[in-house]
This record gives structure tokens, sequence and C-alpha cells, in this order.
């Protein structure tokens, strides 16, 4: 966040909601300060708001709470990278199967969306993982490219 | 001759590329929020307010209604990457039949927005049991994210309500805030 701010305050103001904003603001009052100070700051205000119950962002949480609830967001982008005859929509209907499946809690298809990602809460070990047979967690890649493998 | 006409002219083109305007922010909300926002049957629209925030550059419009009752709400849209909805309500007298009814306005100001965003059931029932929950009363401030079972949305959901006192009774008694953010980080 830190290192975001310092390259480009104004489209990390764009992409926080409200609480995030008020971390960005200690920052932009801070800036001229040491970082392991604007850190400690920061850092401060995030825990306030934790301390209430509340989060700066999804993916800032303590490691307890990250323990219970994997958050993660693949990037399109990356992924199209290191995957050739990748195909993003296969893969999309894939995701969509899991968290109909119950394996993931939350999927959000942001690919469309300036972040370009797929966002996924998983809550670990809530589901038995059968590996390669028809009942797997593996078995939506015959939505990838009708092989089990993804790339 | 030839020299001044070609200074004259090189003098155009740099006015013209400072005139020049920042190229337009690329935005996933821009063209899903609604500007026009329609008066509520116990409430009319007192100003509507276009412009930029200074920190984000998102686009922001602002309404204000004023209620029958003296009650005041200003509603502000903020768009780009996100969409934040946030509502300062203030209360011109306290009560809790007041409070009730001004949770009321407030669930039809966010209806009238038409974003991805559901209670799953009144705010003043939301507020409630959520207030029951962590022993909250109207005496002090306070602030929390409402729960996400409460809502339904499949975006990235932010939410937030806070409740205070004001000092200047006069005018108003109480402030409600409520916001909801829409997509980013």
């Amino acid at each position: 966040m830190l290192k975001n701010s310092k390259n480009n305050l104004a489209s990390q103001y764009r992409l926080y909601g409200k609480k995030g904003d008020k971390v960005l603001k200690v920052y932009d009052m801070n800036k001229s300060k040491k970082d392991a100070e604007i850190i400690k700051l920061m850092v401060q205000k995030i825990g306030e708001f934790t301390q209430n119950g509340a989060r700066v962002s999804r993916h800032c949480v303590p490691v307890d709470t990250y323990k219970k609830l994997n958050i993660i967001d693949i990037g399109l982008n990356s992924t199209k990278a290191v995957c050739k005859n990748f195909n993003a929509s296969k893969f999309t209907n894939s995701l969509k199967s899991l968290q109909k499946d119950g394996y993931i809690e939350k999927f959000i298809d942001e690919t469309g969306k300036s972040n370009s990602c797929w966002h996924l809460e998983i809550q670990p070990n809530k589901k038995y993982l059968p590996d390669y047979s028809k009942g797997s967690i593996l078995y939506p890649v015959k939505y990838i490219n009708s092989r089990t493998q993804i790339c | 001759m030839l020299r001044s006409i070609f200074f004259a002219s090189l003098l155009v083109l740099a006015n013209n590329a400072c005139a020049q305007k920042q190229p337009e922010l690329k935005c996933d909300y821009n063209s899903q929020v609604i500007t026009n926002l329609p008066a509520l049957d116990n409430a009319r629209i007192t100003s509507e307010v276009k412009g930029i925030d200074p920190d984000s550059m998102e686009k922001t419009i602002t309404h204000t209604f004023k209620f029958n009752n003296g009650d005041i709400a200003v509603v502000e849209q903020k768009f780009c990457l996100m969409y934040n909805f946030q509502i300062v309500y203030k209360l011109k007298s306290l009560s809790q039949k007041n409070f009730d009814q001004g949770l009321t306005n407030i669930d039809k100001l966010i209806k009238n927005v038409h974003q991805d965003y559901q209670l799953k059931s009144p705010l003043n029932t939301i507020v409630d049991m959520t207030m029951n929950q962590k022993k909250l009363s109207l005496n002090t401030a306070f602030s929390y994210d409402l729960p996400v079972q409460a809502i339904i949305s499949g975006d990235n959901v932010e939410n937030n309500f806070s409740f205070r006192l004001l000092n200047n009774k006069e005018l108003f008694e109480a402030e409600i805030e409520f916001y909801f953010g829409l997509g980013g980080e």
C-alpha cells in the first residue's frame, strides 16, 4: 500500500473504499517521514478498524483470520502469460462450478473490470478433496481444454 | 519575417498542447450510475452538485434531500473503479421513532440508486438487531460494519454504519452516516 501510494496516490484513493482512504490519508499527512515510521502509523490506523471488527480491504486481515478464510485474487494477465492456449471463459466456468460444489465460498469475476482478476474466498479444509476422479476438485478442468491439465 | 512566423507557430502549438484536456480516467462504474435521483414521497431535492474528488479525481454527484419532518440527507455518489455511496442523515429531533424513520428513509435512498447492493431485511431491522448484539444505544456515538450476511451483492462490498450526537442541538440533534462501496480492493 505504501509502495503503491508513493507511485500514484490518486489511483490508490480510487481503488480503496472509505476505510482504505483514511489509511491513505495517514500516508498523505506523513509522507515526509521515514518509511518505517509511515508504515507504523498506517498499521496503527488499520489496527483501529480491525479492533472495531472492520476491514480496510478483504485482503488485509490478521494471519489467524486468513487461516480461516483464504482470500486471493488470480490475475488474468499473469495467468495468460504462463498458460498456452488459455481460455479465460472456460476457467471462469470452472471456478463457478467449484463455487456451486461448495469448494469456493465467494467468487467474483472481475476479469472485465480494471482489476482484471478472479477474486476467490476459500475456507480451507471445508470439503474433502478426492484426487483425479469424477468427484475431484480437479474435474472442472474439463471446462478448460478437455484434458486434465490447465495449460 | 519567416523566423517570426516560425516562432509564432511554435507558440500556438505549445499553447494548444497545454490546453489539451487530461486523459479521461478508465472507470468501471461511469455508465452504471444514476445521476438523476427521484424525489421521495416525503422529501424534496433541494440541491444537486456534480464535482470531482480532489484526492482521487473520481466523479461525484451530491444530492441534498429535505424531509417533511425537518430531517436532511446528503447523498454522495463517488465512482470510477469503485462505486461509493454515502448518506449523511441529520435528525432534527432524536427519538427512537425518528431514528427508525430515518433508517426507513435511508432504505428508500439506497434502493433508488439501483446498484448491485441489496439488504436482505429492512435497514432498521438490521440496525436494531446489530445494535442489540453490540449492546449499543442512542445515548453515545458508535460505528461498525454491517454484517456481510445481511447483504446480497455479486461484487466486493464494504459498508459501514455510524451514529453520533451533535453538539449544536438547535439545528440537528443527531447524525446517521451510512456507507457502502462496491468493487475495489
